[in-house]
């Protein structure tokens, strides 16, 4: 009963406007450890957390999960890594929030509930190591970034391919001119997803609190590929594949040409008829931005040739040359001529600190890829710097992908002001920017 | 080999399946009085136009109307005339007429290229006595060369003769001078998988090569099924997975008219009719709200979603997701 008082108390004085937390109120110093909170605790946090404990000054003191099974796995996964940290184990991330000695959350939920609890750290004054996509819609991101500049907080997006050296030396490529103007960037991830047939409806499992799981998503019967890792193919709670992958590789996009001004979003598409599964399975966007467009397919496409057998790829097109690339790997073509890298474009953009002592193949296991993206978070939560996959960035970076999914499912192209952020001309495609939550869960009070 | 003892068995079958189909049609028709106001019977020909039909592939001959009958001389090379229209589910009547060495038919749910009955659709046959007499799959009102007549009919030339094809989704029946000739279920023929399940329904020309020797076909009417929003909404109870995608594209076409049905399938435990529902109303809206949807459209959903929000008694999580389609709407 004491922590949901303390709960209404905090966010009480959220709405009146009070800053909880003024800067510095936790700072912390170079050499103090940072006490870390994990809220959800299924698959990908395992990788999560075989990154966290390479970081010396970081304790995992807690973690948090619906799903009491998830919480013995990761507990004991834990016990493993770290064998004489204490971790406390919570159902309620409330609890965690109000734990004082807790310094940042990292949060691996379904995506309906990253925007919520995010905001609800920062009123705690916590910093947040957020999963990709930022957001389940795109008020939320707008809510989330308002709350964090009202209560000073850190936030990077877990996106963490960002950090590796491959994007960081595209960007260099693109940025120094040797391509000339990029015009068009291609996208794709070839994976299709599966229909999920039709399950019979269940009783949740005693070990899950269904009605948490599903928090500010409208109430559903529970059925298994809803609260398992398939969550993501319903639009109650993601995205699908395209939402899944848009963050990793769109963001090579961002940071090497940082596109403005969208201004119109095209969409084809196809969702299975023999399931559940909403999302679809195949998906094309085309977008229009100021000085680029950028088209995403669910194939490689077939003009370019060494794309066949990339799984996830970007192929920038430009005036002077091509540079094809996916994580790990990049082709520049400039005339007849075939690259895999250009010596005399300058190193310009400075790496995140953390790939150190690894080399290049080390880091392409996906646990260690993490290492250079959480250090960056954790270095600026002791500086207060802005990290790199900041709340800003990666808010821009994550909303064209709500857009062209509000397109699919309305059928229809869209216009968007990029200024306002709001569709012209189709208030039922802006109703869809944002979502009712169920009660008691609320985001307006936090604007 | 002992006409009469069969043809007392085939009357006593067709007796039955007869009533049966009365007493379903007249179930049927007094549930459409009540919920479908719009009329569902098209007439296709009345004698004095053919306004709903396209010719296709019109060589030296072609259907023309003479006598309020309309009527095709010669095979050439083809002159099929069709709908202009697609059907799913329907119900067909007509009169037709042979010459002595008749052979025509009624091609079901074709595709707009040829061959329209052999690659897409099928044929039910009709056709004048040969010599030797043609088998129970190749005679009037059989599903030509894949299900037999089960009550074989009068094929008498140079006379007036009614039919009628009922395409009850999987189930077709076909019935002559009001007997009950043949009923299949095509899910019982493995060669029929291939066929689609919405075509335009036409008439072969005659394929006697003699001169002034043709068909004619008088009182074309038809009844669509999908027009009935109970109908549609048991679509979407189907194993079939085209079935329920016609079901939900018949749906959408409705509007307003299925959304009660649609509530209430939103309600079910079956996740395939519910999730099939769940989709279709969002479709509504998404047709409803089109820029280029009138604004009286747009309300009369809107005003259809609300009355159902208020009138069902479905789930409160049904009714959070008619909320979010209204909000969507306003």
């Amino acid at each position: 009963m004491g922590t949901r008082r303390n709960f209404i108390k905090t966010t009480s004085l959220g709405v009146a406007g009070l800053p909880l937390l003024a800067h510095g109120f936790n700072l912390i110093k170079p050499s103090d450890k940072i006490r870390l909170a994990i809220i959800g605790v299924g698959g990908i946090s395992g990788m999560h957390i075989k990154g966290f404990v390479e970081h010396d000054d970081v304790d995992i003191v807690a973690i948090c999960d619906v799903n009491q099974l998830k919480i013995k796995e990761k507990l004991s996964l834990l016990q493993e890594l770290r064998p004489h940290t204490k971790v406390d184990a919570y159902t309620d991330f409330r609890q965690v929030l109000d734990r004082k000695d807790i310094d940042a959350v990292s949060i691996a939920t379904p995506d309906h509930w990253h925007a919520l609890i995010a905001i609800m750290a920062f009123e705690s004054g916590k910093d947040v190591y957020g999963e990709k996509p930022l957001s389940h819609n795109v008020k939320e991101g707008q809510v989330m970034l308002k709350s964090l500049q009202r209560n000073k907080r850190v936030f990077q997006m877990n996106n963490f391919i960002h950090s590796s050296d491959n994007f960081h030396r595209v960007a260099e490529i693109i940025q120094s001119g040797v391509l000339g103007k990029i015009k068009t960037v291609r996208l794709w991830k070839s994976e299709q997803s599966e229909s999920l047939g039709y399950p019979t409806l269940q009783t949740p499992p005693e070990t899950l609190d269904w009605n948490m799981w599903l928090g500010p998503a409208p109430n559903e019967p529970y059925s298994e590929p809803r609260a398992s890792w398939t969550w993501r193919l319903f639009y109650d709670y993601g995205s699908g594949v395209f939402g899944d992958f848009w963050c990793h590789i769109t963001d090579v996009v961002y940071m090497a040409l940082g596109p403005k001004g969208l201004k119109e979003i095209e969409t084809r598409g196809k969702r299975r008829t023999n399931g559940i599964a909403e999302t679809p399975y195949w998906f094309e966007a085309d977008f229009k931005f100021d000085d680029l467009n950028l088209f995403w397919t669910t194939e490689p496409p077939k003009e370019i040739s060494g794309a066949e057998n990339m799984g996830i790829g970007a192929y920038f097109e430009g005036e002077q040359g091509t540079l094809l690339c996916d994580y790990f790997s990049k082709t520049i073509q400039i005339g007849n001529e075939t690259f895999k890298e250009l010596p005399g474009v300058p190193i310009t953009l400075k790496r995140s600190p953390g790939a150190e002592g690894h080399s290049l193949e080390e880091l392409q296991d996906w646990n260690l890829t993490l290492v250079p993206h959480q250090r960056n978070f954790f270095n600026c939560m002791k500086s207060r710097e802005l990290p790199k996959s900041n709340l800003a960035y990666s808010r821009e970076l994550t909303l064209p992908m709500h857009l062209a999914l509000i397109s699919f499912r309305l059928k229809r192209n869209l216009q968007w002001n990029p200024e306002t952020e709001q569709f012209i001309n189709d208030p039922a495609a802006n109703a869809m920017l944002s979502r009712t939550y169920r009660e008691p869960w609320n985001l307006s009070q936090f604007e | 080999m002992k006409p009469n003892k069969s043809k007392l068995k085939n009357f006593v079958v067709a007796s039955v399946l007869i009533i049966a189909l009365f007493v379903s049609c007249k179930k049927e028709k007094s549930e459409e009085v009540a919920v479908q106001p719009k009329s569902d019977i098209t007439v296709l020909f009345d004698g004095t136009n053919l306004d709903h039909w396209e010719v296709r592939d019109v060589g030296d001959a072609k259907f023309r109307i003479k006598d309020s009958t309309m009527y095709s001389d010669k095979f050439e090379k083809g002159d099929f005339i069709f709908t202009k229209k697609e059907y799913v589910n329907f119900h067909l009547k007509f009169e037709y007429q042979l010459p002595d060495d008749g052979n025509s038919g009624v091609i079901i749910r074709a595709g707009s290229e040829r061959p329209y009955d052999w690659e897409t659709g099928f044929e039910i046959q009709l056709v004048s006595p040969w010599t030797p007499p043609l088998d129970d799959f190749h005679c009037t009102g059989a599903l030509y060369g894949y299900a037999a007549v089960q009550n074989r009919p009068t094929e008498t030339p140079n006379q007036w003769h009614s039919m009628e094809i009922r395409c009850d989704r999987k189930v077709v029946t076909t019935i002559v001078d009001g007997n009950l000739t043949m009923t299949v279920d095509t899910d019982t023929i493995p060669k029929m998988e291939h066929m689609q399940l919405k075509g335009f329904v036409g008439f072969q020309p005659n394929h006697a090569e003699k001169e002034g020797k043709y068909v004619q076909f008088r009182n074309v009417s038809i009844k669509d099924l999908d027009l009935n929003p109970d109908y549609v909404a048991k679509g979407f109870y189907e194993e079939d997975e085209r079935l329920r995608v016609l079901a939900h594209e018949r749906a959408v076409a409705l509007g307003t008219d299925v959304v009660d049905q649609l509530v209430v399938l939103l309600a079910e435990q079956n996740t395939m009719v519910k999730n099939g529902a769940k989709q279709v109303l969002f479709d509504i809206v998404v047709k409803a709200t089109n820029p280029n949807t009138s604004v009286s459209e747009k309300n009369r959903v809107k005003d259809a979603l609300n009355e159902s929000l208020n009138t069902s008694v479905v789930p409160d999580y049904c009714k959070t997701y008619l909320e979010e389609l209204i909000r969507i709407m306003e």
